[in-house]
């Protein structure tokens, strides 16, 4: 798998830079937004590869952001995966139903999220 | 960025949701109590949390855990938010502050375990149960667990010696997947999971394409096709249930060992609830992870910048707070912000400088050639001032910070001296450069100390005196001109100027004969050595004296000045720079250099007459000046340029008050101008020289060196000779 642009959402500054210094270790193109809006707004300009999102942020969370993106033609088969702490059956029924690829649980391992990235995209 | 500098940013961003949680949680204490704000204290608790597992601090991970399922329960209504509720959140929350502290080192880890049980307990009882009722999937718990240790036992070469093998693996799975037809929705794509097991060394054995619908009915994004795939035995059967555990529902597979019959049922791998498709990832701390075989490095990789120390630059002001009882929730809300490294700021902040002087230079050269551009110079002007204060704003942060510590110090106080204090905060959002804001914290505490140790009577003294019982201390910051001016102020005895000139006697800080004003007896309390308390208390009298505080505000090229009356009290007052890059300078010339002395160190500037000076030694003179003794220091010859100088007659004497020696007078040739001048550090730019502070650009491009006061002071004298000066 070639390297591939992904936006990351999360508003932990720390949890954003841990993903980013993971996911360019593996080679990709990372960008980052602090919530869903901040994410929305540079989905309108620019077309990812995949999108890995918090649930849990002010102004916009990780739900709307998904259902937001499914609502548009070009982003209704894009991979969203989900990176956050909660794992109950409830809140990912929820992700899933808003058209969610995949749910990794915080804390990843860079291995396990390098994985999960390769199952969902070419 | 390494992962040092990742764990400062989660440091950082513990104290900033300590903060909002704190705030937030204060306001519910005032009865401003709302959805926002419980769900502000949720969100930092939460984002700690995660934090924690991420750099593998355990027990804040565990405490922060228990502490979020309370608040999870408060915020979606499951538990009504009572006073003794809010009262075990305050506790959990101080626990988890202290939690954080030890983290960074500063504290050992608290021991929670009577407010975990409490939190627990509370979590545990009657309505909170829903939230957890959901069964447990049997399937998935160990999973990722057990794949992780296979993982790292797979050999690839044999592996791929094995691809191709048109016979099934002996000993392997074959594996059956039949997509749903929604299998392609959202993004999902089951030919990325045959391409991973193909990579373990799998091969598809058949591909089913009985499902395939005539065209009429064929949906393009339905997917109807079933494949058999051939897995070695090396890959174990948890690494595929792994793989397929992520597509969830969208596939029906079965699992079997080759030779065996299939048993295809077409139950998906989670059959019990329907669940959202996941990958479980091992908890196992990123500190604790050994380094990922070979990461091809990339040339697109994004190098974040070292930021081991950043500061948040706030996008909108902050609202100016009254007092700090009065913070509602409302504008506890987090200022939307943007981490940017200190040094980059640091060198916005120099460039702005450097610009400002640039454009005076530009502005001196057209005037000399005669080129009218008034109106073009102005407007530059007016835009690198406008340039050189947002710069400087950004450096500058609320002294909220320093005056948030003082509420816990005045209660500390109370329960040691049995007095009682009624402490009253104000101007908490005046802003301050970041380096002041830090270090100004040590002297304020011991100011605020010493209004209490010794400025405050006792509770019986008071009411003998008539006060009421309950002592003041009022603690403000507020903006003048280009200062910040910080008052701490009690309305206890006042400052007991005969005890303070006696014992300035009894220490020979000053002779018996000495006339001092009162304002001069009151400043004794800050020379070195001087204590009033009768006996050292453990409270402000901790070996050191107000000389430390008086000391560390000149190090910021502060002042701090007193003024107390007998019985009413005593007010002492902290004047800081806005900045410490840009500084008042006074232009003087003398031995043909040019040269700055800052002028928070200029009392005053006179010329000599001949009758006010006497002479001690052939070098050395003192100045009469309105009846006190000041020793002269010619410039010249402290600093060794130029010959002489001019006679006294012709040159200007310049009164500087010194932290050490009192005041001394600076004789130059002229004074040439007073101006802002941003100070350049020569210690970093070449190397320190005594009697040199730093050096600075004049607007005609020249150098111009700052004097450094005390050092000349001190150099110039010794404190023996300069006590019998004052």
């Amino acid at each position: 798998m070639g390297p591939i642009t992904i936006l990351t959402v999360d508003d932990s500054p720390s949890m954003r830079a841990l993903l980013k210094h993971a996911l360019v270790g593996q080679g990709h193109v990372v960008h980052d937004a602090e919530d869903g809006l901040v994410a929305l707004d540079w989905l309108n300009r620019h077309i990812p590869d995949l999108v890995i999102t918090d649930i849990n942020m002010p102004n916009m969370d990780g739900f709307g952001l998904i259902e937001a993106l499914r609502n548009q033609d070009r982003y209704r088969d894009m991979p969203i995966l989900v990176l956050s702490t909660e794992s109950s059956d409830e809140k990912k029924l929820r992700a899933r139903d808003a058209g969610a690829t995949g749910w990794i649980v915080k804390p990843f391992d860079p291995d396990k999220l390098a994985a999960a990235v390769r199952r969902v995209t070419h | 960025m390494q992962h040092d500098e990742i764990q400062q940013i989660f440091l950082l961003e513990c104290d900033e949701g300590l903060d909002l949680a704190e705030r937030a949680l204060l306001a519910c204490k005032d009865g401003n109590e709302d959805a926002e704000a419980i769900n502000s204290i949720f969100r930092a608790v939460h984002s700690i949390k995660g934090g924690a597992g991420a750099f593998g601090f355990t027990l804040l991970q565990s405490f922060t855990h228990k502490f979020e399922t309370v608040l999870q329960q408060v915020r979606d209504g499951d538990k009504p938010l009572t006073p003794a509720l809010l009262a075990t959140l305050i506790r959990a929350f101080d626990v988890l502050t202290d939690h954080v502290s030890a983290i960074k080192g500063q504290v050992d880890a608290p021991s929670d375990g009577a407010i975990s049980t409490e939190l627990e307990a509370i979590a545990e009882s009657d309505g909170s149960d829903a939230v957890q009722a959901a069964p447990l999937d049997p399937v998935t718990p160990n999973v990722a667990e057990e794949a992780t240790d296979e993982e790292g036992d797979i050999d690839f070469d044999d592996l791929l010696a094995g691809l191709g093998a048109a016979e099934p693996v002996v000993g392997g799975h074959v594996l059956h997947l039949r997509p749903t037809m929604r299998a392609l929705d959202n993004g999902s794509d089951p030919l990325l999971l045959i391409r991973e097991l193909n990579s373990l060394g799998a091969t598809v054995r058949t591909v089913d394409l009985s499902g395939l619908p005539d065209l009429d009915n064929f949906e393009p994004e339905g997917a109807y096709i079933s494949w058999e795939i051939d897995v070695p035995a090396s890959v174990s059967r948890a690494t595929i249930e792994e793989i397929f555990d992520f597509v969830g529902e969208a596939c029906g597979i079965s699992i079997h060992v080759a030779g065996e019959e299939p048993r295809f049922t077409d139950v998906p791998v989670r059959s019990a609830a329907p669940t959202m498709p996941m990958v479980e990832t091992a908890a196992a701390p990123v500190a604790a992870k050994a380094p990922t075989p070979a990461p091809a490095p990339v040339s697109a990789a994004i190098e974040a910048p070292k930021a081991v120390e950043a500061i948040s630059v706030s996008a909108a002001p902050e609202a100016p707070a009254t007092g700090p009882a009065t913070q509602s929730s409302g504008n506890a809300g987090p200022v939307p912000t943007i981490r940017v490294d200190l040094d980059r700021l640091d060198r916005l902040v120099d460039t702005v400088g450097e610009l400002v002087i640039t454009q005076s230079m530009l502005a001196q050269r057209l005037s000399g050639a005669g080129v009218a551009a008034e109106d073009e110079l102005s407007q530059l002007e007016y835009l690198t001032r406008e340039l050189q204060d947002c710069a400087m704003a950004l450096r500058a942060q609320p002294i909220r910070s320093v005056f948030s510590r003082v509420p816990r110090i005045v209660r500390e106080l109370e329960a040691e001296t049995g007095k009682r204090v009624m402490l009253t905060v104000e101007g908490e959002a005046t802003e301050l450069d970041k380096t002041v804001i830090e270090r100004i914290g040590e002297p304020l505490t011991h100011l605020i100390r010493n209004a209490i140790d010794h400025g405050l009577e006792r509770v019986e003294d008071r009411i003998a005196a008539g006060k009421a019982a309950e002592g003041s201390v009022r603690l403000s910051a507020e903006q003048r001109g280009g200062h910040i001016l910080i008052n701490v102020a009690d309305d206890g005895r006042g400052i007991d100027r005969a005890r303070v000139l006696q014992k300035a006697i009894d220490r020979k800080i000053v002779t018996g004969d000495a006339r001092l004003t009162d304002e001069e007896i009151d400043n004794l309390i800050f020379a070195p050595g001087f204590s009033t308390a009768e006996q050292v208390s453990n409270i402000s009298g901790r070996g050191v004296g107000l000389d430390v505080v008086k000391q560390a505000i000149q190090g910021l090229g502060g002042r701090v000045s007193i003024s107390s009356e007998p019985g009413k009290g005593t007010t002492f007052s902290l004047s800081l720079p806005l900045t410490l890059a840009i500084a008042d300078g006074m232009i003087v010339s003398c031995g043909g250099e040019t040269l700055i002395l800052p002028l928070n160190n200029v009392v005053e500037s006179l010329q000599a007459k001949p009758d006010d000076l006497k002479r001690l030694s052939p070098t050395q003179h003192v100045i009469n000046v309105r009846g006190s003794f000041l020793p002269v220091v010619p410039l010249t010859s402290s600093l060794g340029i130029g010959k002489t100088g001019a006679g006294y007659d012709k040159s200007v004497l310049i009164v500087v008050e010194t932290e050490s020696f009192g005041q001394i007078a600076i004789q130059v040739d002229a004074i040439q101008d007073q101006r802002q001048v941003v100070i350049k550090s020569l210690e970093t730019n070449f190397r320190p020289i005594t009697g040199i502070g730093g050096a600075t650009i004049l607007g005609d491009g020249r150098i111009a060196l700052i004097v450094d006061v005390e050092a000349l002071a001190a150099a110039a004298h010794s404190p023996r000779e300069l006590d019998l000066a004052a």
